[in-house]
This record gives C-alpha cells, structure tokens and sequence, in this order.
C-alpha cells in the first residue's frame, strides 16, 4: 500500500511539478482481465459498458489505491482497490472523473475503451499536502479547518536520535520539548500550546498507526529510589517512523476525545510496497556522547570549614598560613584524631601556593598518619569523572507486497554506554506492518510491534546521597584527584574503629559516597518488555463507504531492581538500618486497550459538493498493576534476594484500572472545492467520574476557506491562500479512585500493629468534567510558486472546573480538596514558514525552515477564595506555584528583604536580612520558542543546521544552589572576595546600630567573609533562579547520497551516508545564568518538573555517523 | 449495507454499558474504613514522630539543650519553621483521632474513647503552646464543609481541653480492661495507665495556666490531687507515656534526624547547669570530648572546634523513644502546686521523688542520687525556683514541654542565639508563627490580635505572664 505520506510531506522541501498531464491508455493484464470477468455477469445488466483498468501515479510507477472513479453527471463510482485496479459500469460514451487527495483530478472519455491505464499527476496549483489526522485518517490539508504539522520520517532518523519526542526539538511551531538530562534513557517530555491543566499532565496524546500508546510519564519518576526511567514513546523505534503529525489543538483532536486535549503526536510507520522481489533497508551507525555544559567551578580554594586567606589574614595573622592549615583545616587522617574531615564545603585553605595538608592519597608514615603532600587543585576533577557514551544502532528492514498483500518488517538495535560511568542501554525492537486484501471488499491490517529495553544501571537524580552529580556539583572538594577515587572505589577501610567504604572524607555517617561507588555498587536496572499495535478489518460497504473495526493494545512488563550495599552512606533510615546491604524491587505491567469501530463515507456528491463523514465508537481500557518488594536489611551482606531479607519485607501490590466508552460523528462538507466545513461531536462515558456525571458531550466545529481559488486570485506572487477558524470544547475525567477517601497502611508493622492512617486529600463524590474551550484562527499563504509559505495560527484555550486537588486550610484536617475549582487559559501565536531563496534545477538549493511560537499562559482563577496553589516542592524553602491572575509556574521562596527602593537591607553585622514571606522570584513558560533549519542541497550532498532558542522561562537550579553555598562554584572566588572579603551593596535595616551610632537606611560598610554571605545564599533563593534563554546549535547533518552508478555495481540500490552531530554549541545564555547551567533540563519527566534542575547529569554532545542502504 | 448497519448499532449498543463503572473505580489497594485500634496506633506514631523530629530542631535549641553545629541558619532564625507542626497536628492527628473517637462512640467503646480524647487534648495543647490561638471548635472539620475554622483564644480551648478531660477520666471503666486491645502500640489496653495519663495532662495543663488564671488552675489542680481514687495519675516511671520505637523501619525520631544532617551538638545552657550542679545526668544527656570534658556548644554558633556531642542514647539509637510525659513531672507540679498553697502536703518529697524518678530513667545509682540531693544547691530550700531548674533538666527529651515552661516559669531566662539576624530581643523565641499556607487559605480568620515579629516574636502566649520580654 502506498501510503500518501511516504511520498508527500509538508513543506518542508518545497517540492516542485510540471504542469503536465498524461494518459496512456493501454491494454491491462490478463489476470484482472479475469478476474473481471467474473464480476461482469452480475453487472451487465444494468449496464451499457464495464471498463476495467488500473491507475498509476506518474513518476513513481506505483499503483494508486484508493482513487475515486466517477461517472461524470452521476453518482455513479467506484474506488481504485489496492493494487490500482478498478472496474465500474458506466453508460456508453461516459466520462470518467478520476481524483485523489493530492493529485490532479482528471476526466477520460471512455469512447469505446473497455480498458484504461491512467496516470495521475501530482498537481501544484492545488497544495497537494496529505496529512494524518484523527483516528489515522488521511486528508488534504487543504480541507482542514485547524493546525497540522507534518514531520517526515527522514527528519527523525536522519539524526539517530535515542528517543523520538527529542527529536522533535526545534521543528514544531508550538512544542516546547525538554530532555530532561543527559543520561542514557533519559525522558523527554513535549507540551503543546503551553499547560492546559494546573497540576495534571500537559503530555500529547500518542497514536502509533491508528491505536493511542501510553507515553506515561507520570510513573517516569520513582520517588522512591529518584530513577528517571524515562518516557515510554522511547520505545518507538525512530527509523522506522514514516511521518508524524502534530495535532496541536483541540479542534484537531476532538475526536479523540478527553485525552487529546493537549494535542495529539500520530505516528505513522513504514508500510511495505508491491513491488518485485523483496526490498532490503540497512541502516547502520556508531555515535560518541560527551558530557557538554559544566558549570564554572573555582579552582583556588579546597574543602574545609574556613580557611580563606580572608580569614586567615584577619582573625589568625599571628599564624603562618600553613601553621593556620595545620591547626584548623582539611587533614586526612584515619585513626580520626585531631582531622578535619567533617566539612563537606569548599570554605577551605587556598590551593596552589605551597600549602601541604594530609589527603587521601597522601603516603603514610610508621604509625599510620598520613604525610602531608601538596594542597593543589584539580580542575577537571568533575569532568574526570564522565566517561565518552557510545551508541551503536543498527537496522534490518524488509519489505514487499503483490496483489494481495504487502509487508515490511523492521528489526533494529541499538546498544548505549552513558557518560556516567556503569550506565546503558540496549534496545532492540521489532516492527511488522502488513495488510492482505481478502477480497475485493475485504481487507485487513496488522501493525505489531516489539520492543525491548534493557538497563544494567540507570543513573540516579535529585537531591539525594545516591545520587554522584550531588556529590560532583553540590559538595565536591575541588582538590580531590578523581581517578584516585576511581581505583580506591572497592575499598573497605576502618575509621575511627569503624569499617567504611573508602571515600575522599570519611568523617559523616549517612552522608557522602565516593562517586564510583554510587555508580558500580547501588545500581538500578530496569528491563522492559513491551508489545504494542493492532489489528483492523476493513469492509468496502460501497464506493466511498467503509466500515472498520480495529482493536489495538500497548503494554508492557517492567522490572525495576534497586541495590544498596553494605557500606553506603545514605541520609534516610538505610544507613541505620541496611548495615548488610538492602534492595528494592519492582514489577510493573502497564496496559492500554482500544477497541474502535468506524463508518467512513467519503462522497463526492457532485462536481462542486463532497461530503466525508464518520461515525464511530471507542472502547478504553487503562490498567497499571505494580507489585513492590523491599525490605530493612539482608541477613547475608549484599546477596540480593528475597529470601535473604531479614525480617519481614515490606511487599506492596496495588493496582489502578479506568475503563472509556465513547461515541463520535463527524462530518466534512465541501464545496467548489474551496470552501470546507468540519462539524465533529463526541459523547465519553468515563468510569473515573460519579453517576450522574459519568456521561458528556462535546462539539467542535472548523471551517477553512481557500480563497485564492474561490476568488481567483491565483497569480505570480501569491501562488495559494486559505484562510482558516475553528472552535472545539473538550471534556475530561481524572484518574481512577479520587471519589473517596481512603486509609493508606504505613510501611510495615509496628511492633506487630499495621499502622493505618487517612489519605489527607478529602476525596468526595461530586465532581464532574473539566473542560476545555478552545478556537484558533489562522491562514496558509503560498508565494512566488510555493517559493515562501508562511502558515501561521492565533489559538486561544481555557480549561474550566479543573479536577484539582486544592490546598485548604490544613486546620479543616486536610491538606487539598479534590474538587472542580480553577481555570487556565493559554493563548498564543504559532509561525511556520518554508522559504526556497536558491533553487537551481538538478543544482543548488537553498530551504529555510522557521518554527515559532509564544504562548501567554494565565491561571484565570484557582478555586473561591483560594490565593495559591502549589504544585512542586523545589527544594528548601522553594516551590513551584500558581497563583490566580498570574503565570502557571512561579517559583516562589524567601530572598533578600530589600527597602522600597529596592536596596537589600542588611543587619548590623553586614549580613543581607532574609524576608520572612515568601516572594515571586520567576516563571517557568519561556517568552517564545523557535527553531530555524537551514538546509542546503547540492546533487548528491545534503547539509542540514538546526538552530533552536528560547527566550525567557526562568530555571532553578539545586546545582548553583548547594554549589554557592559549598563554595565550589567560580562565583563564590570572584572579585578576590575570599582574599578581601566583600560589603553587601545594601543599607542597614531599620533600628541598627554600629558602635553606638544609629546607621538605620544608610550604606553598608560593614566587611563580611565571602563565605558568610555565599553560605546563607540558599535562604536569598533568586540567587537559585535564573534567565532560562538560551540559543543552540542544535543538529547538523550533512548527507551523501552516493552515486548510482557506483552503488549499482555492487547490487546495491541506493547508499547513503550522514554524519551527524547534536549539541554543538551553546550560542547564547542569559547574563543571569551565571555559572553556566545548561537551561534546558526538567526533573522527574513532568511538566511540574520543568526548568528545575536538581542534580540531574549534564546535557550530553553527539557525533555520530550512519551509513543506509538497500537492494 | 444494512448487514453492516446492524452489526455496526449492535457494538455502540455494547458501547453503552457503564453498570459496572463503580465497581472499576473503587479503590482496591485502600480501604475506605480501617479498624479503629489500627487508625488509634497510627496517631500515636504520627505524634510521637512529629513530636520527636521537629522538637530537635526548634524547641531543643530554644530550651537550650541541642543546638546546631554546621548548619546555624535554623538555629538563628533565618528561616521560617516548618509547616509541619501545624500540618501534622491537625491532619495526621486530628482527622484520625476524630475518626477513633467517633467509632469508637457509635460502638460503645468508652476506653478507647476516652484514650482517644487524651491524645487528641495532647495534641491540641501543644497547638495551642506553640502558636497561641488556634482553630479548635471548628478544627478537623473539612469533611462537612467546614474549610475554614475559626480561631479560638487560648482561655476558651484551655477550659474546654480541661473538661474534655475531665470527662475522659469518667469515661473510663476499668472493668472492661481489654476492650482497647493489645494492639495500642503505648499502654497495650492497659486502661489504668492511660486514665493515670490523662489525669497527668490534666495537671500539666492546670498548672501552665497558673500564672494567668490562678483560680481555674488551683480548682482544676485540687480537684486532682485531694481525690487520687478518682482521678489516678502517674505514681512511677513504669507509668510514664513513652512510645519506644522497634527499630528497623521505625527508627527513633532523634535518630532519624541526626542521621539526615548529623550537625546535632549538646548546647551551653544545659551543660554548664549540669556542670555547675555536679548533675549525674550529664554523662547520660551529652557525650564527652576527646579529652573526657563536657563543653556545650552555643546556640546559634557553628562548631568550628570540638564540642560536646548529644549522647548516643539519643541521636544513634534507633530503638530510642519519644517521651510524651513522665512521672517525674507528677510529683514536680505537686511539689509547685504545695509550694503555691493550692493543696497541702509534702513538697520537698514530691520534690525528692521527682528528681530520683528522673535519675532512675537513666539507672543511676541509688547513693549516687542520695548524694546529688543533699548538694546544697539541690537540696530542698522549699524554694519554687528549684523546682523549676530540676524540671527543666528532666525535661531534656521533652523538648516541647521545656520551652512552653520556660516560658511560664522564666526558668532558664534564656537570649536569643548569639548570632541571630534580628536585632532587639531579650528573650528565646515566644511562638511559632501561623504557617504561610494558613495565612493564605484561612486568611479571613487569622486573629489580628496575634503580632508577628521576625518570625518568632512580637506576641506573648496567654499563659505567658513574663513582662519585659520582646
């Protein structure tokens, strides 16, 4: 089957038809011959003539399916089957009308032809853009009434990315899409049109060929264990992606109901073709991952408590500064007499002028004590630590077809190494897509899919002690020698009579591991085992009307193991507990099932009136089972197994299931070929809500208007033009089990007693959907021979009774309320535009492709009375919140208290006063977003730039946090403060005195240490949250097309070479970022999550290159 | 066509069926109702570890007995105290001891009502001490729509937690002794020590109010002591309300947080009284140097050399436990409540017995304790002052109970940590301020009448009598 996306994508190649019409009629072969003959009895009665015949498409040869044969001046038709071939019963000397989306209709006398070969040409004075829309039908953009962008598949593969959501970076006017770091397996979350739900998810639906898939998220992130086990669309295989279709708005989406309310990402993979013989893809490709931005770390003093020259000079200047050193700075010392090892911060002595000090790796002398060596830095200590990620991806693809049936099977592989030392990735995944015409009438399709994902280590996140970037960025001793940690990771050592496992400081109890040991020793592996796909019938009733059925299902089996050995330092009750070592284990099995039948009628009732229409009914099931085991310690130290916990384990099974029923009509009038009209209506039947609100209904309607045609205004300069209005409400439900509340037990017994206590958010049986009320308006202009297209969208979305758990007063008994309280309202504006400024026939051309949009996101109203809600937890005293009238998204924490004028106020002592409310100190949603490709096309070689940026959409940031305040960051060394110390720019608070004299509202003079102020910096949170622009270069990829008449020596078809890289640079970033954090992170996978950084690893760069053929 | 037709109507018929769309939506892995001994334990638990991990942090310093060494911004107020206080209260506690005592009326379980009731009045009298005026009559009350509670003053909920007592006491009936159940993780059923308990709140609460409202406290506290029959209260330690933890997953509060930051040292206050009155306890509350000495670090002051460390037995010691209230503290209020004249008898006993009660705790010697007591700075000088020094030292573990008496007895007369950011106060903290959140979402009745300065300060809790402080 030919699918009409493989050969027509969107705009983004500017492609370019003679005008040109041809038809060959010729003699057909004989095996349709017969098989007409067969059905001729039946029809000849009626009938004057039976002409039989076969439509092909010019240039390709391919067969076309699917093309509408009509008698002209009757409504008389038929569809072209499969392989092209038709057959109808017309009236002697009629004229037949052959069209297809896409390609200019053409009339034929039949005269006295009993048999017709026609060719069908592709037309440029109409676009001729097919898109999937809903429920995987294809359409001519042309009639639609809302936004679709279309992403070819050689967008996708050609840059090997590991996930697909990320490889959507930069090409969707409208998605902000996030990586959330740099480690293997890392989730990527997309958000369309800015964040519909308050504290829900703002994740896109996606369809894999017609039969949604979870892209769960929200399980993403283990709160337990601070795993980033990433986003399942990850286990679509990106090189086999034929196109994707971004639905962005409602209108778009109405038909797939509630949970296409922030948009729909369809998929559509590679089909097999009729074709002789079988064809052979193979795609091979290595690429190198590096870690790319560090933050500025200072390289002049080490770890200690305070031991500034600073400090030094002004309390101590009777000492030399080693004698300073020696009495009240870092020593190594493994007996734990008289060392200093209990200060995790860099507020030590300077390094690199002569100072001695014991370290770790310091000899040692006849009674154990360590000889002092040089107290010197290691500036690359930390990017020591990253090693150079690897990814091998090799693919195998078959396919084929003949009359009846065609096939492709997909087989690839792709093995990863993180930069973190220990993690991986394998994935392997197998694809089959097949369709077999049973009959004339009768078909069927299966699309199936395997995939398998295996993870000996997944990285840790988050402000936790097992994860290595808190050791690395938050409280790392800027003289440590990484690679002596590396040797010495395995070591059991004895401090202060005490067994330990070796670390660069061993005075702190459950806190601080050496990096490796996090990395080869408390591993989290993950195996996910997953199948997903489905199976459709599909019945010609009529010309133009099919009924089919299709059943699709998506799940999964995940194993999840988390190690913990003796030994490990850990904040939480681990450390006392697991002295023999502990586990953590996991089984999830995750499942999806869509049933769908649909009646389909696409009529061309007359030359200047078709009609298409739907009908249809959708049954969903969701269930998520998780079965958790883990346990207080093991008897046998690290032998991880159940049978070793000691104790009782703690086991935990739950499960969670919502089933859907719906209901769904749409229909799409036509006239004179220029004006459409898009009526849709869909009735959803959610178990989630309480009887009586159970069942609800939503409209939409979208009319779009190419008026370039209606009115004849084709010319030179404005080559096509259409105008476009939509407007679609949405309901929703909300997760399983939110209509009363329940008691949870805790953990596991005490002393014999199951401890059971109430959920504290108060759950009651009365709510009803949320909705979402949405139009857009927007146009398509095509200039100078389609040479500039601009296509540009205004929407304007508002999501009404959200399902929220609001915060109440925690005297009520309660912390939320689950209700229907609050309004969210998004608008914005989305600019695509394709610009050819060079195009030489068979030379050099020049394609520009810009994406951009901004969107205005305003919480209209929380629940009455209600002044906030908040929907992340940062970090200490930080959240994320929203407030009505304002952004969704603000970080809000305490800061500097400053006088009306905006000066910071300081004590008596020179030290800033903190503000004892809490302030708006940022937003998260950025200004706008965009992308510009530029692609460069000369014969065989291709070079592609993508540039992407962002403006605005402030980040928190754990890493400049914890790293300002453990003075390991080049900021906390700026300006020679720990040499001189520094005077807060600022005026004494009201009331203070300076030796007698009342100095309220004056300068401040007051000197304080560099390491005062910096060590209180996390109670003045804004020094935590910065500008969040940025400007990357963000993919380039340059493609070879070798030669034919070299590769065909060999046999084979076609060869192609790409090198590619992702990441090459950070062009730009905000004055206020500081210390250099790569923007671009999100924690935990959830919109919460996003422009929170807390210890994640760093953004990754890649090289790779990849080589495809086939024969 | 019209074959397909029909088959097509069947399946949206199909499609129709929601009957069973209760049954998917009920909640399989939580009961909507639990066994009210079951939800009892737990609210014990949240108290006890709401208790024990938030004292160390606040009051522990504010008392002067643990302060921090490493990270001093909590210790010198520069950020607000945690939420949790007030959160844990009045959701982990209040809705499920409301849930017990409810039950357990509509089932005629009067022991387990009336034990209910003394955890509740305990829970809510620390409300009330450490914020002041507080959502109580309309508290707990979400459920029927009640979102926001109005404040009452400290008078009418220390009346009223006073009578709800008082009728606990008669609730119980000892006859029927094993109708709380075994699975009471703090007396196991035993229904004499939990009426022995809240008989001991009682007088914990009457004498607070001494100061204030002497009448009210001097009927509640007569009442008590001239009728012991009727209302029991503790007569040894083997009485006192202590919740031990098992260990392994539950781990001792004190423990558990000196684990997460481990920056706990013993404070100057405590050690230096310990020190000047040759006090045996010392070696029990604090850990010695290196060189066997005790030094107590500041409060407010980072450990840049060697201090003392909180002893082990608390802060490395998951099989530790939270004391809710001792004998120790029975016999201290007779002992101030004789003094006072409120009742008649024999203060230096009560006096005496409190502080062997408290040595006793720690297995000291019998002749050790002799000793300390005929110190002439212990030995009894019919002197109320004495009576508050030795509560304050017995108090160490009740972190909570020691800051709200220093503020009633102004003994220790403790200032502000040495490094505070705000200028011009004399004293330790006097309240909590309301959390943000109940500012912002019951903001309507927060009381005008509370002043809040830099956190801490700027209001003096009802029973609060001291003058000059600020």
């Amino acid at each position: 089957m030919l699918s009409a996306s493989d050969s027509h994508h969107v705009s983004s190649n500017a492609q370019h038809y003679k005008h040109q019409i041809k038809h060959k009629p010729t003699l057909v072969r004989r095996n349709i011959l017969s098989i007409v003959l067969c059905l001729l009895a039946q029809l000849a009665m009626a009938q004057a003539t039976t002409i039989t015949g076969i439509v092909r498409e010019t240039g390709g040869n391919q067969p076309l399916p699917g093309v509408s044969i009509l008698e002209k001046g009757t409504t008389n038709g038929t569809i072209s089957t499969q392989n092209g071939e038709f057959l109808i019963s017309v009236n002697n000397g009629a004229t037949l009308v052959f069209s297809f989306i896409g390609l200019k209709t053409q009339e034929v006398k039949t005269n006295n032809l009993s048999t017709l070969e026609i060719w069908l040409e592709p037309s440029s004075e109409e676009i001729n853009d097919v898109v999937v829309t809903a429920l995987g039908i294809k359409r001519e953009k042309k009639v639609l009434g809302y936004s679709v962008q279309d992403i070819n598949g050689n967008e996708i593969s050609g840059t090997n990315p590991s996930n697909v959501v990320s490889a959507l970076n930069g090409k969707v006017a409208g998605a902000q899409v996030v990586t959330s770091s740099g480690q293997v397996g890392a989730s990527t979350t997309i958000k369309i049109r800015g964040n519909k739900s308050l504290s829900g998810s703002a994740e896109p639906l996606f369809v894999v060929d017609g039969t949604p898939i979870m892209n769960t998220i929200s399980s993403a992130m283990n709160t337990d264990t601070y795993t980033d086990f990433g986003n399942a669309a990850m286990d679509i295989d990106p090189s086999n992606i034929a196109s994707i279709s971004i639905l962005k708005g409602a209108s778009a989406s109405a038909l797939y109901g509630s949970r296409a309310s922030n948009g729909v990402v369809l998929i559509t993979t590679k089909r097999g073709t009729k074709k002789k013989g079988i064809g052979v893809e193979v795609s091979t490709s290595v690429a190198m991952d590096n870690v790319w931005v560090l933050p500025d770390y200072q390289n002049e003093y080490g770890q200690g408590r305070d031991g500034s020259e600073y400090e030094w000079k002004t309390n101590y200047p009777d000492l030399t500064y080693q004698q300073f050193h020696d009495q009240r700075e870092f020593r190594w010392n493994l007996n734990g007499t008289g060392n200093r090892m209990d200060w995790d911060e860099s507020w030590g002595s300077r390094l690199d002028i002569g100072l001695m000090a014991p370290q770790m790796d310091s000899p040692v002398d006849a009674n154990g004590n360590a000889i002092p060596t040089p107290w010197v830095s290691h500036p690359n200590n930390v990017k020591d630590f990253f090693e150079t990620g690897l990814t091998y991806n090799n693919t195998v693809a078959l396919s084929g077809g003949n009359n009846t049936a065609t096939g492709r099977l997909t087989i690839s592989r792709v093995d990863q190494r993180g930069i973190s030392p220990n993690t991986d990735q394998t994935h392997t995944t197998i694809g089959l897509n097949t369709n077999v015409k049973l009959s004339e009438k009768l078909s069927f399709e299966a699309n199936i899919n395997y995939s398998e994902l295996n993870n000996k280590n997944l990285p840790p996140q988050g402000n936790n002690m097992r994860n290595p970037m808190l050791e690395l960025n938050g409280w790392f001793g800027r003289q440590v020698d990484m690679n002596y940690l590396k040797e010495h990771y395995n070591d059991i050592v004895e401090y202060k009579g005490e067994k330990k496992a070796f670390n660069w400081m061993m005075d702190y109890n459950g806190q601080h591991n050496n990096p490796y040991w996090l990395a080869y020793k408390n591993t989290m592996s993950r195996n996910r085992e997953r199948a997903y796909g489905n199976v459709s019938i599909n019945y010609n009733i009529m010309p133009g009307v099919d009924l089919t059925g299709r059943v699709g299902t998506d799940f999964f089996n995940e194993h999840r193991k988390y190690l913990y050995h003796q030994y490990s330092r850990d904040w939480s009750e681990l450390y006392e507990n697991a002295t023999n070592g502990t586990f953590w284990e996991q089984y999830c099995f995750e499942s999806e099932t869509n049933a769908d039948i649909l009646l389909k009628i696409d009529q061309k009732i007359s030359e200047n009136f078709s009609l298409f229409s739907t009908v249809g009914a959708n049954y969903r099931n969701s269930a998520n089972h998780y079965a958790t085991t883990s346990g207080t310690n093991l008897v046998v130290p690290d032998f991880f197994s159940t049978s070793n916990f000691k104790g009782e384990p703690n086991v935990d099974f739950a499960k969670y299931e919502k089933e859907t029923y719906s209901v769904f009509g749409s229909v799409n009038v036509g006239l004179n070929n220029y004006l459409f009209v898009d009526l849709t209506l869909r009735n959803d039947w959610s178990s989630t809500l309480p009887e009586g609100n159970w069942s609800y209904l939503y409209p939409s309607a979208n009319i779009g208007f190419i008026f370039t045609d209606a009115l004849n205004m084709e010319s030179d300069v404005l080559s096509y033009g259409k105008i476009r209005a939509g407007y679609a409400q949405v309901g929703n439900d909300t997760d399983p089990y939110q209509l009363s509340t329940t008691f949870q037990t805790q953990g596991t017994s005490f002393n014999g007693v199951n401890l059971f206590g109430s959920g504290t958010t108060l759950l009651n049986g009365d709510l009803r959907p949320e909705e979402t009320r949405s139009y857009e308006i927007g146009g398509e202009l095509k200039f100078f021979n389609n040479r500039l297209g601009i296509d540009a969208t205004y929407y304007n979305a508002t999501t009404f009774n959200q399902l929220l758990s609001v915060n109440i007063s925690n005297s009520g008994g309660y912390n939320a309320w689950m209700k229907n309280a609050g309004s969210i309202q998004n608008q914005g504006v989305e600019i695509q535009m394709t610009v050819t400024p060079v195009s030489i026939p068979s030379g050099f051309e020049w394609n520009i492709d810009i994406n951009w949009a901004t969107n205005r996101n305003e919480v209209t109203k929380l629940d009455d009375g209600l002044e906030q809600l908040q929907l992340n937890k940062v970090y200490k005293g930080t959240s994320l919140m929203a407030f009505p009238g304002q952004e969704w998204g603000a970080f809000y924490g305490t800061t500097f208290k400053r006088n009306n004028k905006g000066k910071i106020i300081v004590d008596g002592k020179g030290m800033p006063v903190t503000s004892t409310v809490n302030e708006v100190l940022g937003y998260v949603n950025p200004d706008w977003n965009g992308g510009i490709r530029n692609s460069f096309g000369y014969k065989n070689i291709k070079l592609s730039v993508l540039v992407d940026c962002r403006k605005g959409g402030d980040v928190f940031s754990m890493t400049k946090a914890d790293g300002q305040h453990a003075g390991i960051l080049a900021i906390t060394v700026k300006d020679g403060v720990r040499e001189n110390g520094m005077v807060v720019d600022g005026v004494y608070d009201d009331g203070t005195e300076i030796n007698g004299t009342n100095v309220s509202g004056q300068q401040n003079e007051t000197r304080i240490s560099a390491r005062s102020y910096w060590r209180s910096s996390r109670n003045w949170a804004e020094l935590s949250v910065f500008d969040g622009s940025y400007v990357k270069l963000r993919e380039v990829t340059i493609t070879y097309t070798m030669p034919k008449s070299v590769v065909n020596k060999v046999g084979i078809q076609n060869a192609v070479i790409s090198i590619y890289a992702h990441n090459l640079a950070l062009l730009y970033t905000d004055k206020s970022n500081n210390v250099r954090i790569d923007p671009d992170v999100s924690y935990g996978g959830t919109v919460a999550g996003t422009g929170t950084e807390i210890f994640q690893l760093p953004s990754t760069q890649t090289f790779g290159g990849k080589l495809n053929f086939n024969f | 066509m019209q074959r397909a037709i029909i088959i097509f109507t069947s399946v949206i018929m199909l499609f129709s069926c929601t009957s069973n769309f209760e049954e998917i939506n009920t909640n399989p892995n939580n009961p909507e109702y639990a066994p009210l001994i079951n939800v009892f334990s737990y609210t014990i638990e949240e108290m006890a570890s709401l208790y024990g991990e938030t004292e160390m942090k606040y009051p522990a310093a504010f008392a002067g007995y643990v302060t921090k060494g490493t990270y001093t911004d909590v210790t010198n107020y520069m950020i607000a105290p945690s939420s949790v206080v007030w959160s844990g209260i009045y959701i982990d506690i209040l809705t499920n001891i409301n849930y017990v005592i409810a039950g357990a009326e509509k089932e005629g379980n009067k022991n387990l009502q009336a034990a209910a009731i003394i955890v509740k009045n305990y829970a809510l009298q620390l409300a009330v001490d450490i914020y002041g005026k507080v959502p109580y009559s309309e508290a707990g009350q979400a459920s029927s729509g009640l979102i926001h509670p109005k404040f009452d003053d400290e008078k009418t909920i220390y009346y009223d937690m006073l009578n709800s007592l008082k009728v606990a006491n008669a609730l119980f009936d000892e006859a029927k002794g094993g109708e709380i159940g075994e699975s009471d993780i703090l007396y196991q059923g035993n229904v004499t020590k939990w009426k022995k308990f809240g008989n001991s709140l009682r007088l914990r609460m009457a004498i607070r109010i001494s100061n204030i409202d002497e009448a009210k406290s001097k009927e509640e506290i007569t009442l008590i002591l001239n009728s012991p029959d009727e209302n029991p209260m503790f007569e040894s330690n083997a009485d006192n309300a202590l919740l031990a933890y098992p260990g392994s997953d539950w781990v001792e509060p004190w423990t558990k947080e000196h684990n997460t930051v481990g920056d706990s040292y013993i404070a100057k206050p405590i050690v230096d009284t310990l020190l000047e009155y040759a006090d045996p306890r010392i070696a029990f509350y604090a850990e010695p140097m290196a060189n066997g000495n005790y030094l107590g670090l500041e409060v407010g002051t980072e450990a840049d050399t060697e201090f003392s460390r909180v002893n082990n037995r608390f802060v490395n010691n998951p099989t530790g436990a939270v004391w809710f209230m001792k004998y120790t503290e029975v016999e201290l209020i007779k002992a101030e409540a004789i003094l006072r004249g409120f009742v008649t008898g024999n203060a230096g006993e009560a006096y005496q017995n409190a502080i062997a009660a408290s040595c006793d705790e720690y297995g000291i010697a019998d002749t050790t304790i002799a000793a300390y007591l005929s110190q002439p700075n212990v030995k009894w000088d019919n002197n109320l002052k004495q009576v508050y020094v030795q509560k304050w030292i017995s108090l160490f573990r009740q972190c909570w109970e020691a800051w709200a008496e220093m503020r009633r007895t102004n003994v220790p007369t403790l200032l502000p940590a040495s490094h505070s950011a705000y200028n011009g106060h004399n004293c330790a903290p006097l309240r909590f301020p309301y959390p943000d959140s109940e500012k912002k979402l019951n903001s309507a009745n927060i009381p005008t009448s509370v002043s809040e300065d830099d956190y801490y300060w700027g209001y003096q809790i009802w029973w609060d009598t001291r003058s000059g402080v600020k």
